[in-house]
């Protein structure tokens, strides 16, 4: 058993939902020897996160009063920008930076890419984990926080992982209530951000070099999704792994088990007490390994902590490259290739990958489409546009199935 | 010699998203209506959402169609009496009116007069320039705040009418009306109805226009819907949210062309992979190659956009405050009612019993129109015969109370003042 050396890992909490999420995970055990810290412009926010005050940063104090931005991105950046010598004094002697996010508001969708951008200049790879806002939010927050994901994040940082509430709904009961959804939406993404950073900060079972996927994505623009299952060993016994992979493929947030069967690549970290033989890891490991296609890349992790004695956790983070985006394109690239939307929907790219019968990835930029609808009058309803397609609208993933035969 | 007896003509016309269609009827002695002619055209894309988007070639496929109809009756369009034209999208908006008449007379008994102004008072919301009113219906009177049906004869102070009010825009509605002019019939006898109404005339008995009813029709490119109780109609609206929508995000979620999306609908395989539970269906594939597509793609894409409809239907009831009473039955009509899924999911969203709504016996000789399509073109033609009676007539089958602006109400008061103080109705 290797012992790889540890990591600095550093979980930074941005805007009110992402302290949130913080708050309801800093006390678990697994997340010992992770730094945490909280970015916000709601002094309130930044009490209730869990950091230590230490590694607190108020932004934009002076003039907001600690009493945030009232939702809006421009004031939310105009804060952080103010702060970009706090930010690295934060961030310094970091290894990894995780920064957990809820889009759509001010702080966050405002404030990501600056700290994208002073992580950079720190050559700190940065991985975001962002929550994208229910549908039911409104029209407003959903551009936002897709924009910022668009055209702020993706192919710049190291990877974005949005997750979509919206898959929640599949989950929820049509009466819970909203307070209900948000706190389900922050386990969730609460539960990634542990078993990622987890993986990442020490004591791997195998080797994962999370530096070859790093640096693999770095740069690459690409879409991902998160799936995470836990079981217990007292009700599964020896299933234990199998219904953890289960669970994970059931998981709200992965869009489905096509997901990782089109992946361009898929990380699985599995989280164990300390009774986790590498037996049973690697049993479970080549279970999750036949959901995924023999092309794709993998890497597998392992962890054990005391704390999760009797647990078994099994996450699966997938990768898929935009097949637009050529290795190593650079910013100037990208402002070129983001389009005036939708026409493209059946360009020469997306031609190809369905002739190929592979999973259809849908690009950012190609979930405003609205099809046959495209020349009509528009159907609004409650500031969404009901031509899109609804599935699209929810992000529902769907699996376009696969060719069977040449002819 | 020969008597020769004019036949009772009417004529309804429907001008879909999908398909135009003509129904000619004959209204026998008990003002029943039955079908002696019928014509149908594809739209072919001259009408979308509802409405009219190419004039020229709408009228086009009109003229097909009504030519197909007269010639299916035997040459009897001609002579047709009132045309009764199914309108949908237009902005039409409805909300309910309340008008109050007081009983002058000295016996203190209401008369269909009084009846008449009380429904015409109910019209008092002033509407934005632009917008017309095109039905209103009855929905239930006040006499002296006591709720009754037939206030007819009934000694009263007061009366209150409620009534069910549908307006919509001008410049929309003369598409149709221009449609109906340039192919022959003159103003004076075409009266609109809108669809929603015109389903209710055709598909919905009486018991359920008694206990409750919600009626939705998922044409291919709008949906309406309608709410009636206690025999009064308490809402009714369209969204232009249709069949075709579920095509397109079948198209565009599958990756598939909207043409194939369209066939696998209609020709039964989805239902057919539903139905069975089959797990996966082959459809044709670019390059002769099959594609295996998992059912749950189709259901996750289908299941999607139907509950998102009847959800919007659902918050537009909510909205004009109109609560679905409980014992209320759900009747599902339109082409998307074809689709097994749609009336799964009605009955899982409003909770409700739901039942596939299609004229039935419309008698006559031509048959072919026992299909929820057909719904709404049916209804109007039923409408049509009402209408086309002199007011003052006894019930027939028809829904009582539905009338048109003007040109009904004018020629109401007319007779009405002719047939002043021997009216015995």
């Amino acid at each position: 058993m290797e012992e790889s050396e540890k990591k600095v890992v550093t979980l930074l909490a941005l805007g009110g939902a992402g302290c949130r999420i913080l708050n309801a995970i800093s006390g678990d055990p697994a997340l010992s020897g992770i730094r945490l810290a909280a970015a916000d412009t709601d002094s309130e926010s930044l009490k209730n996160s869990g950091a230590p005050e230490a590694d607190r940063l108020l932004a934009g104090g002076v003039w907001r009063h600690g009493r945030g931005c009232g939702g809006n991105p421009i004031d939310g950046q105009r804060a952080f920008s103010h702060e970009r010598g706090n930010l690295e004094k934060l961030l310094t002697g970091a290894d990894f930076l995780f920064v957990i996010a809820g889009l759509g508001g001010g702080a966050a969708s405002g404030g990501a890419p600056v700290v994208l951008s002073v992580a950079r200049r720190m050559n700190l790879p940065v991985f975001f984990v962002v929550t994208m806002p229910f549908s039911l939010e409104g029209h407003t927050r959903r551009r936002t926080a897709e924009e910022c994901v668009a055209n702020e994040l993706v192919g710049l940082a190291d990877a974005v992982i949005p997750l979509p509430n919206d898959l929640l709904f599949s989950v929820l009961e049509p009466n819970t209530p909203l307070t209900e959804a948000y706190a389900l939406s922050d386990v969730e993404a609460g539960r990634t951000v542990v078993a990622m950073a987890r993986l990442l900060a020490a004591g791997n079972l195998m080797s994962a070099d999370f530096a070859d996927l790093s640096s693999v994505l770095r740069r690459r623009k690409c879409l991902c999704s998160v799936g995470v299952g836990v079981a217990r060993r007292e009700d599964g016994g020896a299933e234990t792994g199998m219904q953890a992979l289960e669970k994970m493929l059931a998981s709200p947030l992965l869009g489905g088990a096509g997901k990782l069967r089109s992946a361009d690549a898929v990380m699985f970290t599995l989280l164990g007490g300390p009774e986790l033989s590498l037996g049973e890891a690697k049993q479970v490991f080549e279970l999750a390994g036949r959901q995924v296609s023999p092309e794709t890349s993998l890497v597998v992790g392992a962890a054990v902590h005391e704390a999760w004695r009797g647990m078994l956790q099994l996450s699966a983070v997938t990768v898929k490259y935009d097949i637009e985006s050529a290795p190593g394109s650079d910013v100037a690239a990208r402002s070129a290739t983001r389009p005036a939307p939708v026409r493209r929907h059946k360009g020469a790219a997306v031609q190809e990958a369905a002739e190929s019968g592979d999973l259809l990835q849908p690009s950012l930029f190609e979930l405003f489409t609205r099809g046959i609808m495209e020349q009509t009058t528009r159907t609004t309803w409650r500031g969404e546009d009901l031509d899109v397609p609804a599935f699209r609208r929810r992000g529902m993933a769907i699996d376009t199935g696969e060719t069977v035969s040449g002819k | 010699m020969a008597m020769f007896k004019t036949r009772d003509i009417v004529t309804a016309i429907e001008i879909g998203t999908s398909k135009i269609c003509v129904l000619v009827g004959e209204v026998g002695e008990d003002g029943r209506v039955s079908i002696i002619g019928r014509g149908v055209a594809p739209s072919a894309g001259s009408v979308v959402k509802g409405e009219v988007e190419s004039v020229e070639n709408a009228f086009d496929r009109l003229g097909q169609a009504l030519e197909d109809a007269d010639r299916s009756s035997n040459r009897e369009l001609g002579n047709t009496g009132l045309v009764a034209i199914a309108v949908t999208g237009c902005g039409a908006e409805s909300y309910q009116g309340v008008g109050t008449v007081f009983i002058k007379s000295d016996d203190h008994k209401v008369s269909a007069r009084d009846i008449a102004d009380a429904h015409e008072n109910a019209k008092v919301q002033i509407l934005e320039p632009g917008r017309e009113i095109i039905n209103s219906s009855e929905s239930y009177f006040l006499l002296d705040g006591r709720r009754v049906r037939h206030p007819l004869n009934q000694n009263a102070a007061k009366l209150d009418a409620h009534v069910h009010i549908v307006h919509a825009l001008t410049t929309r509605m003369d598409n149709f009306r221009s449609l109906a002019r340039e192919s022959g019939f003159e103003d004076s006898m075409t009266e609109v109805v809108f669809s929603p109404l015109a389903d209710e005339c055709g598909i919905v008995s009486d018991e359920e226009r008694e206990n409750g009813v919600l009626l939705i029709d998922i044409g291919a490119g709008t949906s309406e819907f309608l709410v009636e109780y206690n025999s009064g109609i308490l809402c009714s609206g369209v969204l232009q949210i249709g069949f075709e929508h579920v095509a397109n995000d079948l198209s565009i979620g599958l990756n598939l062309p909207i043409e194939l999306c369209r066939k696998l609908l209609e020709d039964g395989s989805v239902n057919h992979m539903f139905h069975d539970r089959l797990d996966h269906l082959d459809v044709p594939d670019k390059g002769g190659r099959i594609r295996r597509i998992p059912a749950g793609s189709f259901d996750t894409v289908i299941d999607a956009r139907l509950r998102e409809l009847y959800e919007v239907v659902r918050a537009r009831i909510a909205e004009a405050n109109v609560s679905i009473a409980p014992e209320s039955v759900g009747v599902l009509t339109g082409g998307g009612a074809l689709l097994e899924r749609s009336s799964e999911l009605f009955r899982d969203v409003f909770d409700m019993s739901c039942r596939i709504g299609q004229p039935i016996e419309p008698g006559g000789a031509v048959t072919g129109i026992e299909s929820p399509r057909y719904s709404t073109v049916w209804g109007a033609l039923r409408a049509a015969a009402y209408f086309n009676r002199t007011y003052g007539a006894s019930q027939d089958g028809v829904s009582r109370v539905i009338n048109a602006v003007d040109g009904l109400l004018s020629r109401t008061r007319r007779s009405l003042e002719n047939l002043k103080g021997s009216i015995k109705v």
